[in-house]
């Protein structure tokens, strides 16, 4: 299997003198090529933070993060914001969509950042759309949806052009649980389908049994990495 | 392209987004715009009023005198009239109208009362498209020909003296030598100006009998002259110099702008202060517009987080915020330039200021003011606007720029 994220010794310090935090703490990780993972553990235990690290959306005190064999730590703000647009899906908890465009719109937001012709572009949000269980309800906007259905079209978003991972933050704590499970069951097939890398921060014991790999955090540090068959 | 397309896109959209408060800001922007450039106009139509009248009074566009007239406009000063060559340059295609003037120092005497005055022998059919005269007379009649016996005084001067049509007034003068002279006129006219001053200020003669009286033969004050393009002036005077250097005769030619400097001196001021007031009018604009966008980057940190999240440059967003302030001035400057340009053409045809214009009436302009359409100095009021507009929104998209994404996508929950 080819490891898509490398942490090592990676550390995030907030705070200073005697109120510093250590919110991640020497952490060594490795990311498979088709891995679908949980990233579970008690509030503050530094689940969000790392995957932040990993998503170059926060920057570490010290360490070294490497996806597919770039060093994010060693990256400019103009160079993470091109390795999100080209490596990375984002699934958030909430405020997930683009309020002022339609689902169709934000599933090819990412696409037209990164310069794909406009005939290309539909024909690829059709299909992704179909394939999220949402075709017919493209030209909806964000209002115009339930947050089940909005998380649905912001994996879509995440997925559509084929990153190298899908970092997901709490994307079921809004959702009942038969939506949960709607979601998760999509996530799965879309793991298994495009061999996609899901990387799933929660504390919502549905969710982590539902993956393959579970990453317990304590304290800043990996407390458990199990693998289930 | 296709980013710009896209950011174009989110910009409209998010214009929209608060459409009670994009109105307002519309509105506002309008709003200034259409006071900025209204109230440009109507001070440019109070200036040219202030030139028209001054240069419709007597003065026309320049004129010229013997050396030392304008010093001490003494009897003293005259000039011989025109000669072939002066009269062909000054018949020449350029010239609208052209007179020649006996101006002097008098006592204007009824049976009742007298009054200082500028006595102006004219010559009545040549003052047609020159002056103010031939199209001032209230009462009575204007002059005939350059021999008419009747004098023409001024509303305001004939009540003062307590004088009317058909009665005679008495007009004493000095002559070439120190004497006194003086002649008996019948009252042949009255006319009325909305400048109460010059009412008072002058009584018109025909030229044959103001030289008559004054016993200086053929001579003259000065001769006055408008051209049909006021650009070609200088050129004029130019010509007029070289004239008077070729035939070794020494004569003073001064320009409008030499004569009236007080009038120079308030179209400057004009200008000066039209420039003035768009600077304040924009900074107050500025101060809407800028808490307006600061309100929109701080209700949309989180959107700017995401955006980031999903792989938009910071550069991206601040071209995306300029772009929102580049619909929402030129919205509100294009309207408010439309508004202001239909009040304009509304009141082309006048606008009587009534008991607002006495004051003014003491600068020379007159009571109705007629605003025209000045589509360079619109346009760069408009420009002016919706630049500094979006120049003054460089630091609300700056904000939104630097918006860490970690932080605000954190907001969300």
């Amino acid at each position: 299997m080819s490891v898509i994220v490398s942490c090592e010794s990676l550390n995030k310090i907030y705070g200073a003198d005697e109120l510093q935090v250590h919110a991640v703490d020497a952490v060594n990780l490795q990311i498979n090529k088709g891995d679908f993972i949980s990233l579970s553990g008690p509030s503050g235990s530094g689940k969000t933070t790392l995957l932040n690290l990993i998503g170059g959306l926060d920057t570490a005190t010290s360490g070294k993060i490497t996806l597919d064999d770039k060093r994010v730590d060693k990256m400019n703000k103009a160079e993470l914001a091109d390795m999100r647009l080209m490596h990375i899906g984002f699934v958030f908890q909430a405020y997930n969509l683009i309020p002022v465009l339609s689902a169709y719109e934000n599933i090819e937001f990412i696409m037209q950042l990164q310069g794909i012709p406009a005939e290309n572009r539909r024909a690829k949000a059709d299909a992704i759309l179909q394939e999220v269980g949402l075709s017919g309800m493209g030209e909806r906007r964000p209002a115009q949806m339930s947050g089940g259905q909005q998380q649905r079209v912001a994996v879509a978003r995440a997925i559509v052009s084929q990153p190298s991972i899908v970092l997901a933050d709490e994307p079921t704590a809004n959702l009942d649980s038969h939506t949960s499970n709607d979601l998760l069951d999509l996530m799965k097939q879309l793991n298994k389908q495009h061999n996609t890398t899901f990387v799933i921060a929660t504390h919502d014991q549905q969710v982590i049994d539902f993956t393959q790999r579970r990453i317990h955090m304590l304290d800043g540090k990996i407390d458990r990495d199990e693998t289930s068959l | 392209m296709e980013k710009l397309k896209l950011l174009t896109s989110l910009s409209w959209r998010n214009l929209w987004r608060n459409y009670r408060r994009t109105l307002i800001t519309f509105s506002s922007i309008g709003v200034g715009v259409w006071a900025m450039i209204v109230l440009a106009s109507l001070m440019q139509a109070w200036a040219m009023s202030t030139f028209n009248a001054s240069i419709n009074t007597l003065t026309g566009h320049a004129q010229i005198h013997a050396e030392q007239y304008l010093q001490d406009p003494n009897i003293d000063y005259r000039l011989n009239m025109p000669d072939e060559k002066q009269i062909q340059l000054l018949n020449s295609n350029i010239v609208k109208a052209w007179s020649v003037r006996v101006r002097v120092p008098a006592i204007v005497q009824s049976e009742r009362e007298n009054s200082p005055v500028m006595l102006v022998g004219i010559n009545p059919k040549t003052e047609n498209n020159l002056s103010f005269i031939p199209d001032s007379i209230s009462k009575g009649a204007y002059l005939d020909d350059k021999s008419s016996p009747g004098i023409l005084l001024g509303k305001k001067l004939a009540k003062r003296l307590r004088t009317d049509i058909n009665k005679r007034v008495v007009i004493l003068s000095q002559g070439p030598n120190g004497d006194i002279k003086e002649r008996g006129f019948r009252v042949t006219g009255i006319y009325e100006v909305e400048q109460e001053d010059t009412e008072t200020q002058y009584a018109f003669v025909s030229l044959g009998k103001a030289q008559n009286m004054l016993t200086i033969d053929n001579t003259i004050s000065e001769i006055s002259f408008v051209l049909h393009d006021l650009t070609e002036l200088d050129d004029f005077i130019n010509h007029y110099k070289a004239l008077n250097i070729q035939q070794k005769i020494k004569l003073d030619i001064k320009s409008w702008s030499e004569l009236e400097p007080f009038t120079l001196a308030l179209l400057d001021m004009t200008s000066g202060t039209i420039a003035l007031l768009t600077v304040i009018m924009f900074v107050l604009i500025a101060f809407g517009l800028v808490n307006t966008l600061l309100m929109a980057v701080y209700e949309r940190t989180r959107e700017f987080g995401l955006l980031q999240a999903l792989g938009m440059k910071p550069s991206y967003i601040l071209l995306m915020i300029l772009i929102e302030s580049t619909f929402l001035m030129g919205i509100g400057v294009i309207v408010g330039t439309i508004l202001s340009l239909s009040t304009i053409q509304l009141f082309s045809d006048g606008l009587d200021l009534g008991a607002l214009a006495e004051g003014s009436t003491m600068f020379g302009a007159g009571r109705v003011m007629y605003p025209e359409i000045n589509w360079l100095q619109s346009s760069a009021i408009a420009m002016f606007v919706w630049l500094m507009g979006i120049v003054t929104s460089l630091y609300p998209a700056w904000r939104a720029s630097r918006e860490v994404p970690v932080e605000t996508i954190n907001k969300a929950y």
